[in-house]
């Protein structure tokens, strides 16, 4: 039996068929079906007598996160939470299960508010009928108020569990093909049950703003993974920062080329020596030369005659009128020869050192040659002011690095946002055996 | 827009003045010894300069 009270203009308070409990019937004019939230039987509300339309031997039980009743205001709406199904998908023996919430506002209409792993979409259905294309890369996509949403997954839901009310003809067993689009934040779900085929429109929202529309206790258990439509929180700063790059690279290589064409890169100097094994004092001196203009640097080119030998040079650039020298060495040698794997070279002729910060001034180069043998001559030229490039790869590969680690992060966030869809992506790192 | 990576704005203003003050001032990767108090006579008299590099090992090369 039923008794029939209205407390409120919109609801009715009526009585369990199957055990008596007490039911509120928060939209009864839209209302189909209710179940009770003490036996789980489901029950026909548009019948008189609340006809049992399905009986539970075994109470299954599920808390809802937000109770039943419960009035919050989100995106800007009123909504009041009228029901709750769970939902259940089967993916290679592997049960994945989700909670819709039906909300409900007489002026709005109704919303789902649906949680999978702490993860929240705030979802309504939509009288527009996507269209729906083969992507470039073969996927399902949706074409949906000018943005494409890929394939995310497809699945036959079965109903596991309901309380509330439902304004359709919900019953624990339904089962439906949902397709699942995504462009996060937003999804596009597509529900095919039966003969009928419904497509809804959800977006992303956070556990902290539905614990706060709803004044739920506590706080928010952290979603786990990551959600379909969840979006990366770096995903602003990761924009800048590839936009940046770009004007970081162009100032870097505008840099370069303007002290490029305004470096002197002057010669200072240049001298021939030779030192024979004769001779008893084997050091020599250049002639004095200037250095003019700014500190900048100064290049030291060295190319010797030798073949299948070795000479070793120890420099000091002396300042003459300061008596500061600069010591500095190099070694040049250059062998050659042919064996069963034909004709071999190592080493080389010349080589070059570039003395950092060398002030304007009067200045000459004092050399000690040893070598393999002697009489080893070689050919001395001094550069001023000489560009150089390798300071601008460095600072490239340096710029490089901060977007390259975002990129690296993104592509992680996006790889276990696909993970358990239909299309996973290949893992960044490939090792022999993964399938 | 650029206020959303600070860090990298920062970042890249500092690698464009490093590399303009690297230039700028002719800074380069060599470490070379600065001895001071060079002695006049060393130019008339090359071989009474000490260098720090007067003992040299020699690897022998060739195949």
């Amino acid at each position: 039996m039923t008794r029939d009270r209205t407390s409120r203009a919109e609801t009715r308070q009526l009585s369990c068929t199957a055990c008596g409990a007490p039911l509120e019937i928060r939209a009864p004019k839209v209302t189909e079906r209710v179940a009770c939230g003490y036996c789980g039987s489901v029950l026909d509300a548009s019948h008189p007598g609340l006809e049992i339309i399905q009986k539970f031997e075994k109470k299954v039980r599920y808390r809802p996160i937000i109770p039943l009743g419960q009035r919050g205001q989100i995106r800007g709406e009123k909504m009041e939470c009228i029901g709750l199904q769970r939902r259940r998908v089967t993916v290679e023996g592997v049960n994945y299960e989700w909670s819709e919430y039906l909300l409900w506002n007489p002026y709005k209409g109704f919303r789902f508010l649906a949680e999978c792993n702490g993860h929240w979409n705030y979802i309504k259905r939509t009288h527009v009928t996507p269209t729906t294309s083969l992507g470039s890369d073969g996927r399902e996509e949706v074409q949906f108020l000018k943005k494409t949403y890929k394939h995310f997954q497809t699945a036959r839901a079965t109903t596991s569990f309901v309380v509330g009310e439902f304004n359709w003809q919900v019953k624990v067993g339904d089962t439906a093909t949902c397709s699942d689009f995504v462009h996060p934040p937003y999804i596009l779900s597509r529900e095919h049950a039966q003969k009928e085929m419904t497509w809804s429109i959800g977006e992303y929202i956070s556990p902290e703003k539905i614990w706060k529309a709803f004044k739920l206790p506590g706080n928010p258990r952290e979603g786990m993974g990551v959600a379909p439509t969840q979006t990366w929180e770096h995903e602003e700063k990761y924009r800048a920062r590839t936009t940046l790059w770009v004007f970081v690279t162009a100032a870097l290589v505008v840099t370069q080329i303007l002290f490029s064409m305004f470096c002197s890169n002057k010669q200072v100097h240049t001298e021939r020596f030779t030192v024979s094994a004769t001779d008893t004092e084997k050091s020599r001196v250049t002639k004095m030369f200037e250095v003019k203009g700014r500190t900048s640097n100064l290049e030291v080119d060295l190319d010797a005659d030798v073949n299948n030998n070795w000479t070793f040079i120890s420099m000091a650039l002396i300042n003459d009128k300061t008596d500061t020298a600069l010591d500095f060495a190099r070694e040049i040698s250059y062998y050659h020869g042919s064996d069963s794997d034909g004709s071999w070279t190592e080493g080389g002729r010349s080589d070059y050192v570039m003395l950092p910060s060398v002030p304007p001034g009067t200045y000459y180069l004092r050399m000690e040659p040893q070598a393999g043998r002697f009489p080893v001559t070689w050919d001395l030229e001094i550069r001023r002011d000489v560009p150089l490039w390798r300071f601008l790869f460095m600072a490239l590969f340096l710029a490089c690095v901060p977007p390259l680690w975002l990129m690296y992060r993104r592509r992680s966030f996006e790889y276990q946002r696909w993970l358990e869809s239909d299309h996973p992506m290949d893992p960044i790192i490939k090792f022999e055996g993964d399938e | 827009m650029f206020t959303n990576d600070k860090f990298y704005l920062v970042f890249g203003l500092a690698l464009v003045l490093g590399l303009a003050v690297t230039h700028f001032r002719g800074w380069t990767f060599t470490s070379v010894d600065e001895v001071k108090k060079v002695p006049k006579s060393v130019r008339n008299n090359p071989g009474a300069y000490r260098s720090h590099y007067r003992t040299h090992v020699h690897y022998f090369g060739g195949k």
